[in-house]
């Protein structure tokens, strides 16, 4: 290259980095928004209810900005095993005056082990999509299942739930239910299948609040006194997806997590509930304890 | 502990060596250089021995209580030359014998000629030096402003590398530091945040200035406790013959200073209040509500006796207002610094002893108006003795600090449960600090800091090195080169995601959490063309550790959890400068790139992998600098102009109610959920590059023999660019900086 050609060179490179910035000082364009995602979906489908109801807000519109908007969508819940179709209807709830919400419903009942997906689609073809499977119905038992005291240790196992959510035992006295949450005490039994185990005499001492709705209070009741000889075990099993999902609370709120939901945030599960009665004998008490 | 208490404290004491006697054959020379006109010292002024021809021989600049001190000088007579910029050239012959002379002398005021040795001396090798830019008064005017008188934080912006956040915020991020890792000195007096909500003011105009001194890194041992810069402000001392005033009005500011002998040619003071009245008189002028409030108020008494100069300086400011006027949300803060610095010297000059006391407050304040849900706040006791001592082969100074600091905040917002804190630490500083010169070529300073503190768990040693090489022997070219290692105990906690409000906790590094740490490497050149064109270049790179950041939580709102992140920080930038005559140009420009690391694990949402490596919102690439000063007729045409590409900012991911399904806990027909905005992942995308043009014109107008108007017309962003402040993602608008704006400024002088 000779010395002309080269100092050619350094002045075009030189007029281009010019115009180059020129260009790129007239340019005051700015989009704030990531616009990678459309809307949240946030519900879950219930077996054990007979309307659903699956909440969806765009992402680009803030929740408490107009409370005569209107969402730009279509929510329909597709039953994939089944390969039927349902367009939601939406139910517009203000909370407190200012926050809009919109909830879709359906009254179509809930398939178990069944392949849902939402689609959820604005006007302009975008579409957020979720899909969960709901829970195959669970087989549960119970050891001892029969002749057990209050004070044996009972050990349910919840065959056919490949997640169990929650599980509450219910002693009743007096005509009452007083339900004991016991969802610390869930674990995986050596057979793999979920379990609970528990004392009710444990439950029953006086010592032990008992935990009533939200009221936490001593529990007067002894064993001698349960009205039925019984104990009830109701819990709650959940699609396998339940667990994948986002983690409630701001400071650990992580929207990329949300990852069964295509274009969108949120969380779309499915849940289902259950019922055991396992019989107590209430004999070694006949003495008043 | 105590080891590490011994060691801080004999690192200052032990380094004062014995008094050095000077070689016999040679002379020296040393003395005070003052104005005739008030009496005040002069700080900068040149002090010359000329050689065969006129040439320099030996030559000083003086200090900043206008001593000056020329060791090693071969006996003989000398002519003397002693300049300073505005003042009448003093000259004399002097016959120097073996010993030492004394020599004082009180410049009188004079045209502003710009000889040679004018320009030396506003060109001084001191004056732009391995990240050091001394700003001396009247550069300050140089800059289109809507006041009555320059201001530092105007000049600052004008500098490569100096990042603001905007027009509003009062934000300085310097070469790759935050603003929380800037140490602002007034008078030694240490100070948080002295730069006002409308960005173009600080508590440092003009009128008070006497001269600051910019590290923009490589700052020495004698500053302790900051990672990134320094901007160390020498107030002047009022009048010592004469009372003096002056009040103007504008649409941004009203003003009004005061300064005269207390004792004739003994003591003085000097006072100084302004009052923002942006909310009355801009507003209109835009036709929008401008929500900005500030105003300060100094003090300074100074007293000269025999051997020693005293002052007392006192600061106050306050600020508040919103930078997005939708936005409820009112940001305040104030700063009270309190405190006296003695200097006292020895006969002959060659030793100094500095005594400095006081106390600092800073608090800030956000949340909606009236109802500051956030507050924050430190404030600082102090003692430091530092001393200086010139020796024939250089100087040492070396000297020690110790601080109480008490720190406290409560954040109380909606949705978050009340957090709040308080807590106290005690730090010891010292450091010792050589210049040592060799022949008129190398002048070599080495220097080592060591910080004890942070509930005396963390203790530091800093070693520190500048050099001067000048090729030639002249001031004409200079090769300097700084390089150190700095920590700082206490670091302030900004999201800067957000940059609608500029809230800031302060905390101290927890007794387990490394103390932030930054290793520093400049190496500049500067050669001066001529009588009047001066070019300079200069390379740096900061490398940062343990620097906390806050988690990126995905939800737009302030939080206190932080992590560490390191950072680097390189660039490079180039000045040129031209002063001929009436005219004055300088352009300037800077590139940059700033990047953050750390752990994924750490960093909170948004993140995979092991390391996560970001551009934080300070990470501006490329800025262009243009100034123009022109001097016609008593009338003084200034210009800038500014270039600069976009910062990065975090884009809004979106808008939810988040129920808690998960638990059971909440249902979609009976829950509203908690209301969030989202951020994307931080720092995804950058604003648009952003330009400005400022003018002013001004004209003095005799009104009587000691009474001046000063008239001063201008606009802000002369041809009206829509420059992107920030994206506020809670009221979902673009947020923008000063559009087109005219002001007429009037200053009334009495002197």
């Amino acid at each position: 290259m000779t010395r002309r050609s080269r100092r050619r060179a350094v002045w075009t490179a030189a007029a281009l980095c010019l115009l180059a910035g020129g260009l790129a000082g007239c340019d005051n364009t700015l989009d704030p928004y990531a616009r990678e995602s459309y809307f949240s979906i946030r519900g879950y489908l219930s077996l054990s209810d007979a309307r659903q109801f699956i909440r969806v807000e765009s992402l680009a519109e803030p929740v408490t900005a107009d409370t005569t908007r209107t969402l730009d969508a279509e929510v329909v819940l597709e039953n994939l095993t089944a390969g039927t179709r349902e367009v939601l209807r939406d139910s517009v709830i203000v909370f407190d005056g200012v926050t809009v919400t919109h909830n879709f419903w359906t009254d179509t009942p809930v398939q178990g082990d069944a392949t849902y997906r939402i689609h959820v689609t604005r006007s302009d073809g975008a579409v957020t999509r979720a899909t969960t499977t709901t829970p195959t119905a669970a087989a549960p038992s119970v050891s001892p299942d029969s002749g057990g005291t209050c004070l044996n240790r009972y050990v349910v196992r919840f065959t056919g739930a490949r997640r169990v959510l929650e599980a509450d035992v219910g002693y009743r006295a007096g005509g009452q239910t007083h339900w004991i949450a016991r969802r610390r005490d869930l674990q995986t039994l050596p057979s793999g299948d979920p379990g609970l185990a528990f004392v009710p005499e444990s439950d029953l001492a006086p010592i032990v609040g008992v935990v009533d709705n939200v009221q936490t209070r001593p529990l007067e009741v002894r064993c001698s006194r349960l009205d039925e000889g019984v104990i009830q075990i109701r819990y709650v099993y959940v699609s396998d997806n339940w667990t994948t999902s986002v983690t409630p609370g701001v400071e650990t709120y992580d929207p990329t997590r949300s990852q069964d939901i295509e274009n969108g945030i949120g969380f779309f599960g499915a849940m289902r509930e259950g019922m055991l009665t396992v019989p107590v004998s209430t004999a070694l008490y006949a003495d008043g304890l | 502990m105590w080891y590490r208490i011994a060691v801080c404290l004999l690192l200052g004491l032990s380094a004062a060596p014995g008094r050095v006697a000077l070689a016999q054959a040679s002379a020296a020379l040393r003395g005070v250089v003052t104005s005739a006109d008030d009496g005040l010292p002069l700080q900068g002024a040149n002090v010359v021995l000329e050689g065969p021809g006129g040439a320099v021989a030996y030559a000083a600049a003086t200090g900043p209580e206008g001593t000056y001190a020329i060791e090693g000088i071969e006996p003989g007579r000398y002519p003397v030359r002693v300049s300073f910029i505005g003042f009448s050239t003093h000259r004399d012959t002097l016959l120097l014998r073996p010993g030492v002379l004394t020599y004082d002398v009180r410049l009188r005021v004079g045209a502003q000629e710009l000889s040679g040795l004018m320009v030396e001396a506003e060109r001084g090798a001191a004056r732009r030096q391995a990240g050091l830019q001394t700003i001396r008064p009247s550069e300050l005017s140089r800059i289109p402003m809507p006041g009555s008188s320059g201001d530092i934080a105007a000049y600052l912006q004008t500098l490569p590398g100096v990042v603001s956040g905007g027009d509003r915020g009062g934000q300085l991020y310097i070469r790759g530091g935050t603003p929380t890792q800037n140490l602002v000195l007034v008078d030694g007096l240490p100070i948080v945040k002295p730069f006002h909500i409308s960005g173009l003011f600080s508590a440092f105009p003009q009128e008070l200035v006497e001269q600051a001194d910019v590290y923009a890194g490589g700052h020495s041992a004698a500053y302790m406790g900051a990672i990134s810069s320094v901007i160390d402000v020498a107030l002047r001392e009022g009048d010592m013959e004469r009372f003096k005033g002056s009040a103007s009005a504008g649409p941004f500011l009203l003003t009004a200073h005061a300064e005269g002998p207390i004792v004739r040619e003994t003591s003085s003071f000097l006072t100084m209040v302004r009052y923002s009245v942006i909310e009355e008189a801009a507003g209109p002028l835009l036709g929008r509500d401008v929500p900005l409030r500030f105003y300060d108020l100094t003090g300074r008494y100074a007293v000269q006796t025999g051997n020693s100069v005293c002052s007392l300086t006192g600061l106050h400011t306050y600020d508040r207002g919103r930078l997005d006027n939708e936005r409820n949300l009112e940001l305040a803060w104030q700063n009270t610094t309190l405190g006296g610095r003695c200097f006292i010297y020895s006969d002959d000059l060659r030793r100094t002893l500095a005594l400095s006391a006081g106390y600092m407050h800073y608090r800030n304040d956000a949340g909606p108006g009236g109802a500051p849900e956030r507050s924050a706040g430190l404030a600082k006791t102090y003692v430091s003795v530092d001393r200086e001592m010139e020796q024939g082969w250089g100087g040492v100074q070396f000297g020690f600090r110790a601080d109480y600091a008490t720190y406290a905040y409560t954040l109380d917002e909606k949705f978050i449960a009340l957090e709040a804190e308080d807590q106290y630490t005690y730090t010891l500083q010292s450091y010792v600090a050589l210049e040592g010169r060799v022949g008129r070529w190398l002048t070599v300073s080495p220097g080592l800091g060591s910080q004890f503190g942070g509930e005396f768990t963390h203790f530091t040693l800093e070693p520190r090195l500048r050099l001067a090489l000048r090729p030639d022997g002249t001031d004409r070219q200079e090769l300097s080169l700084a390089v150190g290692k700095y920590n700082q105990i206490a670091e302030g906690i900004t999201d800067e995601r957000d940059a609608g409000t500029v809230f800031t906790i302060w905390v101290p590094a927890g007794r387990k959490d490394p103390v932030a740490e930054a290793r520093h490497g400049i190496v500049g050149y500067r050669r001066r063309f001529g009588q009047g064109l001066e070019a300079s270049l200069e390379a740096y790179v900061k490398d940062m550790r343990n620097i906390p950041v806050p988690l990126w939580t995905p939800v737009a709102r302030f939080n206190t959890r932080t992590t560490l992140a390191n950072g680097l920080a390189y660039g490079a930038d180039a000045r040129v400068e031209l002063e001929a005559g009436p005219l004055y140009l300088y352009a300037g420009y800077g590139w940059a790139k700033v990047t953050y690391e750390a752990a994924s694990r750490d960093l909170g949402a948004w993140v995979r992998g092991t390391l996560v490596e970001y551009s934080p919102a300070h990470d501006l690439r490329h800025q262009v600098h243009a100034v123009t000063s022109l001097d016609l007729g008593g009338v003084t045409a200034n210009l800038r102009w500014e270039l600069g590409t976009g910062r990065p900012f975090t884009r809004v991911y979106g808008f939810d109610l988040l129920l808690d399904l998960v638990t059971l806990e909440d249902y979609p027909t009976t829950d509203a959920g908690t209301p969030l905005t989202l951020y994307d992942r931080p720092y995804g995308a950058r604003l648009p590059a952003y330009h400005r043009l400022d003018v002013s014109v001004s004209r003095p107008v005799r009104l009587a023999e000691a009474l001046t108007l000063d008239v001063q017309a201008g606009a802000l962003n002369l041809y009206d660019r829509r420059n992107i402040f920030y994206f506020d993602v809670n009221t979902l608008r673009r947020v923008d900086q000063t559009p087109f704006l005219p002001y007429l400024s009037l200053r009334v002088r009495a002197e």
